[in-house]
């Protein structure tokens, strides 16, 4: 009796471990049956015809269910965004760009996007004035959120800014903003890991207490923060910060034009030239080759 | 063709078309009996005399004419010649006689009262005179009587021949007409008053014939091609075969006229006998593209066009259309020869301009093109203009500094440049360009060309070799060693007086040091011109804009940034208040625009360190028990111009958070003060971020700020409260900076503003550069308000459009600016379009470059500098040639 049911447990349990290995294999199976589906609509690209691009691509960002399928869809518009423009129709390239836009999850490359539409087809301003921000305004609770982490940050409220840097989206609205101002990206990340890593510092972001004893007050001055707070560690950081955190509060750029002149060298040491958006720079950004048009075995091929 | 080819010949033109019936006796009006060479002096004078009374006697055709003229005189001066030209050539009609004077064939009839009128004249006239006959001359034109018959009534009528009541018609008899001359030349009574006049004529044509007959030939002795270009020095010796026997030799063609008569003949012939005029052609084409440079301009062109006639005839009939081409592309000839290839490429280029060939042949030819000289053929009905084409790409293309290749290239682009020096110096100066931008070394081969290349210039002061040599000095693109060599050249050869062997620039040389060059030669050349003549203001302006414009590189130094851009914008402000007439203001621009802006302000200082000091003064105020306590330590507040970030921490903790009113309003009042220090503004946007807004707080960050904000209790308060203060704390920190740009915004806002034409701002505050750059677009705007073309509003709408865009991406204020900027050049360069539609493709280029410059560009401030360079290329552009 005793064998007869060890052999029983056994082979139960070994039948249920079987079902759970075949299902998933034969999810797994669906599951690339399904992309290989989706990628079908990619058989008929034809760079003699842009608009098969289009199709194509708006198709394929319609249904697409992974970052992934987004990402292949952007690369077909830019290739048929390229050639539209190659054989001269630049309103059916700027509609590329549009549609890139509208499935590009960067608000700042949603912008570049939609410029770029503009340059390629002028006649779409009404349609640039009512579009362009909009992904970028759909981020304004993230933007607020962004710019409470990084003021936090440089004023010591460590808890705080922990919290929010995080929120998976507070951290990369932080990194796509650091680079759409040419910042480095990484270095800043760490910098903010940095300053964030002292949550039990006595000052928490206080700059006075006061003395329980005779009721004077006192500045805190914590051995954490070396430059007061608001202040940040050094003069680098703290035009850094305050880029980003502009960047992230402003929402009309014509606050500039009553600066100073200088703010330009303040912001960017480099002065950096102002380069207009164009196709070609795209292509490397999108990773996709005009001499790979064709779209083969889950890749971009030369040849059908 | 050939018919029509008659018809313009010049001596038609001239001379009638008796005259272009062919050989000397027809040109010169003679029969074949000649008497004397007097005779031959005496046509040639009268044909000489009918080229003077035609209109157009000053124009090269007329001088062709007269050299053709005196050609057949020494021609039938020799007497064998003569014999030998009879058999060829047909008689003349000669044109001695006037007309008045031509006898007719029917007799008239005279009557006796005519005649007598006649005598009466004679006698009023004091006898037989020159006077006399004259009057009866006209006498008779008027009765309509010859005078040689009214001459003849009055000998016949004489008293020892007839009665003076004698009635009858006199009818006269063809054999009493004698020639003309021979009643004028013998007039017996008083040939003395001629004789002096026709002696004196005589002698100078024999001076003038001697003359061309014997000038000096200087000629290498094995040299076949004949360099002097003197009218008959060759023609005793050749001119005996000129229209002989075809089959001459090639020597026997010493002179441009005899070659270019052969292809009129060639061209003339070609319809009706095809086979012969191809004949001819193979001998006459390759002595053609050897000694094409003797021919002037319109000679040159107008054998190019009998050769395009003749192809088109050949190419009508059913000849082979492989031998016709063989003619051109592979008779032998000097294939070093530059020159040689020069003008069998251009005649090509004319052949295949001609629209009548057949589509076979066409193809044919534009092979045989592309064989002479790779690339496509750039077809053209004006030899000049495909030559001109030619001798660019070779110029440019060429891989060799072999002066002796070169000296035979420049020697083929003097000859179709003598009307137009401005295309050889265009050419010169595009061969130039692309020599001194060669990585080759230096050697004595590129010197040699180079002296030979520079000597071919002027290099005077305004002129294109000027502004183009200072460019140059600025390039970095162009070799140093290589363009010293051509500084020394220039030292050495040119006709500027002022630039001297000091102004050589050393093979290794920086760009610094170029640079200083450049200034170098801009002042010698400034000097020169300014002693040479008293210039215009426009001519002065487009002179300085010359220099300026040649000194801005693509990618300007640092050190130089701010002059460059200041001088150039100075100089495009002066051409703008040009255009609107505030000619006082544009003669104190060109006084000033080399002034230097004044020099930066210090930077200002903000410790945001923490000491000390800072931290006590902190302390000491949060605890200060009355408000005169507090008040006694704003002295050191002010020596530590506003206190640090703890101490603006302390004065916003007292002014929001404490009980008593007097230490609010002592605390706020300093905050006030120090309203636009970065430890305020971080003190204030510290409460704001982590304290309740109370009123006091929303209060103090609104007077801090100056501006409206939202309801304290509003959501958006804080966001906008935020954003301002982290503006101006952007803002006063940007002037902790070491940094040119304020002052460059400064000069800016002034440049700016002259260059609109409503300036409503006299006494204001200025506006800033980008008011100024945002009011100067919109007023070029306003130009095209009335434009009715559709394509100009389209452009217009894609301008603004571009414009709105810029300024969207823009992340600090010189990108805006330059957003404006560029947005202005491109109206500059619509409104040239359309003023100058000519000069269209000429902006389209320009605008090209400029993309180009923008994108080399390694900052800002450097594309702020390539648009008003831009800016300044178009005005050149848009005054050239002196059109305003």
């Amino acid at each position: 009796m005793n064998r007869f049911l060890k052999i029983s447990v056994i082979s139960i349990v070994f039948a249920l471990c079987y079902n759970s290995l075949a299902m998933s294999s034969s999810q797994a199976q669906t599951d690339t049956n399904a992309d290989k589906s989706t990628y079908v609509i990619l058989n008929k690209l034809n760079p003699l015809n842009p608009v098969s691009y289009l199709i194509a691509g708006e198709a394929l960002g319609a249904r697409a269910q992974t970052e992934q399928q987004e990402f292949v869809a952007s690369q077909a518009l830019i290739l048929g965004a390229i050639f539209a423009y190659q054989q001269g129709d630049q309103s059916l390239a700027a509609s590329m760009c549009i549609a890139i836009a509208a499935i590009e999850p960067d608000a700042y490359r949603s912008q570049e996007l939609w410029d770029l539409a503009i340059e390629l087809d002028p006649q779409r301003l009404n349609a640039w004035r009512e579009f362009r921000d909009k992904k970028f305004n759909e981020d304004s609770k993230s933007r607020q959120l962004a710019a409470k982490c990084i003021a936090a940050a440089r004023f010591g409220d460590t808890k705080l800014a922990a919290e929010l840097f995080n929120q998976s989206s507070v951290h990369d609205l932080i990194i796509q903003t650091a680079n759409a101002l040419g910042l480095n990206s990484s270095a800043l990340t760490q910098t903010l890991r940095e300053m964030l890593e002292h949550p039990d510092d006595e000052c928490r972001g206080r700059v006075f207490v006061v003395e329980r004893s005779d009721g004077e007050i006192q500045r805190v001055v914590c051995q954490d923060h070396r430059r007061p707070l608001g202040a940040a560690d050094n003069d680098r950081v703290l035009r850094e910060l305050l880029q980003i955190e502009l960047e992230l509060v402003t929402t009309d750029p014509r606050h500039f034009e009553s600066a100073p002149w200088s703010l330009s060298e303040y912001l960017d040491a480099t002065l950096q030239p102002v380069r207009d958006p164009s196709l070609n720079g795209l292509l490397s950004v999108y990773r996709v080759d005009e001499t790979m048009p064709y779209w083969k075995h889950d890749k971009w091929v030369s040849k059908r | 063709m050939s018919d029509q080819h008659h018809r313009n010949s010049p001596i038609v033109e001239f001379l009638g078309a008796d005259a272009g019936a062919g050989g000397p006796f027809a040109l010169l009006g003679l029969g074949h009996e000649i008497v004397s060479d007097d005779q031959v002096i005496k046509a040639c004078r009268r044909r000489l005399n009918q080229i003077e009374r035609h209109p157009q006697r000053s124009t090269p055709n007329a001088d062709e004419v007269r050299l053709a003229l005196h050609t057949a005189t020494s021609q039938l001066l020799n007497h064998d010649l003569r014999e030998q030209l009879a058999k060829r050539w047909p008689p003349g009609v000669p044109v001695s006689l006037p007309k008045a004077w031509v006898p007719k064939q029917r007799s008239r009839q005279l009557k006796p009262t005519l005649i007598s009128k006649a005598r009466k004249l004679v006698g009023a006239s004091g006898g037989w005179n020159s006077t006399a006959r004259k009057r009866l001359a006209h006498f008779a034109r008027i009765n309509r009587v010859t005078a040689l018959e009214l001459v003849s009534a009055l000998n016949v009528g004489s008293p020892s021949n007839s009665t003076e009541n004698d009635q009858s018609p006199v009818r006269l008899q063809k054999s009493h007409i004698v020639p003309s001359f021979e009643l004028i030349e013998n007039a017996p009574s008083k040939i003395s008053s001629w004789l002096p006049a026709y002696t004196i004529l005589f002698l100078m044509s024999a001076a003038l014939i001697s003359t061309v007959l014997y000038v000096p030939q200087i000629q290498a002795p094995q040299d076949e091609i004949v360099k002097n270009r003197s009218a008959i020095s060759d023609v005793p010796n050749t001119v005996s075969n000129f229209f002989s026997d075809p089959t001459v030799s090639r020597d026997e063609f010493g002179h441009y006229t005899a070659l270019a008569h052969e292809l009129d003949q060639i061209a003339a012939k070609a319809q009706t006998q095809p086979v012969e005029s191809v004949e001819r052609f193979k001998v006459i084409f390759p002595l053609f593209v050897e000694r094409w440079i003797l021919f002037p301009e319109p000679a040159l062109s107008r054998s190019s066009l009998n050769i395009s006639g003749f192809t088109r005839y050949v190419a009508q009939s059913d000849f082979d259309e492989d031998e016709l081409v063989a003619i051109f592309a592979k008779t032998p000839m000097d294939t070093s020869s530059p020159q040689q290839i020069m003008i069998r490429a251009a005649i090509l280029d004319v052949l295949l301009s001609e629209y009548r060939l057949p589509a076979q042949l066409r193809t044919k030819l534009s092979d045989a093109r592309s064989a002479c000289v790779p690339g496509l053929a750039h077809p053209s009905a004006d030899v000049h203009t495909a030559l001109g084409l030619i001798a660019g790409l070779q110029g440019v293309e060429s891989t060799t500094d072999n002066s002796e290749w070169w000296d035979d290239w420049l020697e083929g682009v003097n000859a179709f440049t003598t009307e137009d020096k401005l295309i050889r110096t265009k050419l010169v100066l595009s061969v130039l360009s692309s020599r001194i931008r060669k990585a080759d070394p230096l050697d004595s081969e590129w010197k040699e060309t180079a002296d030979l290349l520079a000597s071919s210039l002027s290099w005077k002061s305004g002129s294109s070799e000027s502004f183009w040599l200072v460019s140059q000095l600025t390039d970095e693109s162009v070799n140093t060693p290589r363009l010293s060599a051509l500084t020394e050249s220039i030292a050495t050869n040119s006709q500027a007086p002022m630039i001297t062997i000091q102004m050589v620039l050393n093979p290794t040389a920086t760009m610094p040091q170029r640079q200083q060059l450049a200034n170098q030669f801009k002042d010698a050349w400034d000097q020169g011109k300014s002693e040479s003549e008293t210039p215009t203001q426009l001519s002065t302006l487009i002179t300085e804009l010359h220099y300026t414009v040649s000194l801005t590189s693509p990618n300007v130094v640092s050190n130089d940034i701010v002059d460059s851009y200041i001088k150039l914008a100075r100089l495009n402000t002066a051409m703008w208040q040009y255009e609107q007439g505030r000619t006082s203001e544009v003669a104190e621009l060109l006084a000033t625009f080399e002034q230097r802006i004044p020099a930066r302000d210090d930077p200002a200082v903000y410790s945001m360190d923490m000491h000390n000091r800072d931290t006590q003064w902190a302390e000491s105020a949060i605890n200060a028990e009355t408000p005169a306590e507090l008040r006694s330590m704003f002295a050191q507040l002010r020596t530590d111009n506003g206190g640090g970030v703890n101490s603006a921490h302390a004065l916003v903790y007292l002014a929001t958070v404490h009980a008593n009113a007097d230490m609010r309003i002592a605390a706020r009042s300093q905050i006030l003060r120090y309203r636009d220090r970065p430890s305020i503004l971080i003190a204030v946007d510290y409460a704001a971020t982590n304290n309740r807004v109370s009123s006091r707080l929303a209060q103090l960050v609104s007077d801090m700020l100056g501006i409206q904000l939202p309801n304290r209790t509003d959501d958006s308060w804080y966001p906008s409260a935020h954003q301002a203060l982290l503006t101006r704390l952007s803002n006063a920190l940007s002037l902790t900076m070491e940094s040119d740009l304020n002052r460059i915004e400064y000069e800016t806002r002034t440049i700016y503003l002259s260059r609109l034409i409503e300036q409503s701002y006299v006494g204001d505050p200025l506006p800033s550069a980008i008011d100024s750059a945002r009011n100067l677009f919109r007023q070029s705007m306003r130009e095209f308000v009335f434009a009715n073309s559709n394509e100009l509003q389209t452009r217009i709408i894609e301008l603004e459009a571009m414009t709105l865009v810029r300024v969207e991406r823009s992340k600090s204020p010189i990108q805006i600016f330059l957003a404006y900027q560029r947005s202005i050049c491109a109206m500059k360069a619509l409104h040239i379009e359309q003023r100058l539609p000519g000069r269209s493709l000429q902006v389209q280029d320009l605008l090209a470059q400029l993309e180009t410059r923008l994108d080399q560009s390694n900052t800002v401030l450097n594309q702020i500098i390539q648009v008003e360079h831009c800016i300044a290329k178009l005005w050149l552009l848009s005054h050239q040639g002196g059109n305003s």
